[in-house]
């Protein structure tokens, strides 16, 4: 694996281990990846406010560090 | 907007606060000087430093306030309005699975209609001139606090001047930072009650305050979220702090207004009258001073509070044991940890007969109760704004 095959985080109130499966580098990915799972409730929302709650969270986590 | 820039703008959000310079008022030798920041261009407003602390004023018609308050704070409003609407909204989402955005339009809708239009209106002017879409800007306003809070009360036997003191405790949100956001703002709204409020660049209610009439209130939250066809709570207070000059006054606009969700309050007020109310949609009740109620520790005779569990106890044990002695220093120290929470966002100490307020709001890892405070005089403040104004003028 080119990569760890598991990843341990602890946060305040919680911890937790990310057990990666597969890692998969310079590939194409498929569609199917993107897709919703499924069995899942979906809703369509708009894409910009999407990516903004993404940013702002991503920002937000990346100031958590020490 | 391309997708890259919406990212841009949302990454690029270290504050750059805009170029200081001006002059600084002579204050009164034992007073600390409030320096002058910056000035609103249109003449309806005014950015200044107190000690450490951010102070805008405001005056004139709800667009000019609102256009006075984006111009003047547009970084800082543009930060906050971003960390509430789209980090607290993302974590909203997930805690409810339901789209924020869903959520806050029906709040609007169902609590729009009982928001007095000057509200809307100085938030829509906020929103266009500090760059924040209204949408966004009404959401900040209008998100559904869920504080987990204390308030105490105290006068007469329990303090050491047998004036009256109120200390205010908001246990919210500090792990977002909203503290960056910080300011205390002054409104002289045209028609209305100057008032002044410990509060966030970007929004126009207000959950902890006090008014040119020696009325001070403070806010915690309760359950009941779902309740929205009301005023929201924020802007209930606001237009208590616009036109009531007393507990009395207040109670009444309280118990005349839809109200949505639950909240406590302690409000006090410069004749020494004081009262904690818990108020839901459909009813309201009062306690006054002394006044024992079944979720509560002890309450001692001239005190009035409002808290939860293990902090409520400390709060009442704390106070008995300050009996007869309670001055500023030491309701700062009453409400030190545990009373407030590790999540303490900011503090306010209030004196409603001298029109002061001490202010505290937490640090970057911090809780506010273990940062210093500042003395807010609300008489020097307006002072200080109207001689600033008066001498712009040709």
């Amino acid at each position: 694996m080119p990569g760890p095959s598991t990843i341990s985080f602890e946060a305040r109130q919680a911890s937790g281990q990310i057990v990666v499966r597969q890692w998969q580098i310079d590939t194409v990915a498929p569609d199917e990846l993107f897709c919703e799972p499924p069995g899942l409730e979906c809703q369509d929302v708009d894409r910009a406010d999407l990516e903004r709650m993404f940013a702002a969270v991503l920002k937000f986590a990346l100031e958590q560090l020490p | 907007m391309t997708t890259v820039g919406r990212c841009r703008e949302a990454c690029a959000l270290l504050a750059v606060w805009f170029a200081a310079s001006l002059a600084s008022v002579t204050q009164a030798a034992d007073a600390p000087a409030i320096e002058l920041v910056g000035r609103d261009p249109a003449g309806h407003g005014l950015v200044a430093r107190l000690q450490q602390k951010t102070v805008v004023i405001m005056s004139g018609t709800p667009e000019q306030m609102g256009a006075a308050h984006g111009r003047l704070l547009s970084e800082k409003a543009r930060h906050l309005v971003n960390q509430v609407v789209y980090v607290v909204g993302a974590a909203d989402t997930l805690r409810t699975s339901r789209w924020f955005f869903d959520r806050m339009a029906e709040i609007e809708r169902r609590a729009g209609p009982h928001v007095p239009q000057r509200f809307f209106a100085e938030c829509d002017a906020l929103a266009d001139a500090s760059g924040v879409s209204r949408r966004d800007a009404r959401c900040a306003n209008l998100f559904p606090e869920l504080f987990h809070c204390s308030g105490v009360a105290v006068r007469g036997k329990a303090t050491r001047d047998g004036r009256v003191l109120h200390a205010r405790v908001l246990d919210y949100l500090r792990d977002i930072q909203l503290q960056n956001g910080a300011v205390v703002a002054v409104f002289l709204p045209d028609g209305y009650h100057a008032w002044m409020s410990l509060g966030y660049a970007g929004f126009v209610g207000t959950v902890t305050a006090m008014n040119e009439k020696g009325l001070a209130i403070g806010e915690m939250g309760g359950r009941g979220e779902g309740d929205w066809d009301g005023m929201p709570m924020s802007f209930l207070l606001r237009d208590v702090m616009e036109r009531a000059a007393s507990v009395d006054e207040a109670l009444a606009i309280i118990r005349q207004t839809p109200r949505t969700c639950e909240y406590y309050y302690v409000l006090s007020d410069k004749s020494r009258n004081m009262a904690a109310l818990e108020c839901r949609p459909n009813e309201v009740t009062v306690l006054l001073p002394g006044q024992q109620h079944a979720r509560l520790p002890r309450v001692p005779e001239d005190c009035v509070l409002i808290s939860a569990g293990d902090r409520a106890q400390a709060l009442s044990r704390r106070v008995q044991e300050h009996y007869g002695r309670i001055d500023v220093p030491a309701l700062i120290e009453i409400i030190k940890r545990p009373v407030a929470m590790n999540s303490n966002l900011h503090n306010a100490i209030f004196a409603p007969e001298t029109g002061q307020m001490w202010v505290a709001d937490a640090g970057k890892k911090t809780p506010a109760c273990d940062e210093p405070y500042t003395c807010c005089d609300m008489a020097e403040l307006l002072t200080f704004y109207r001689k600033t104004m008066h001498a712009e003028r040709p």
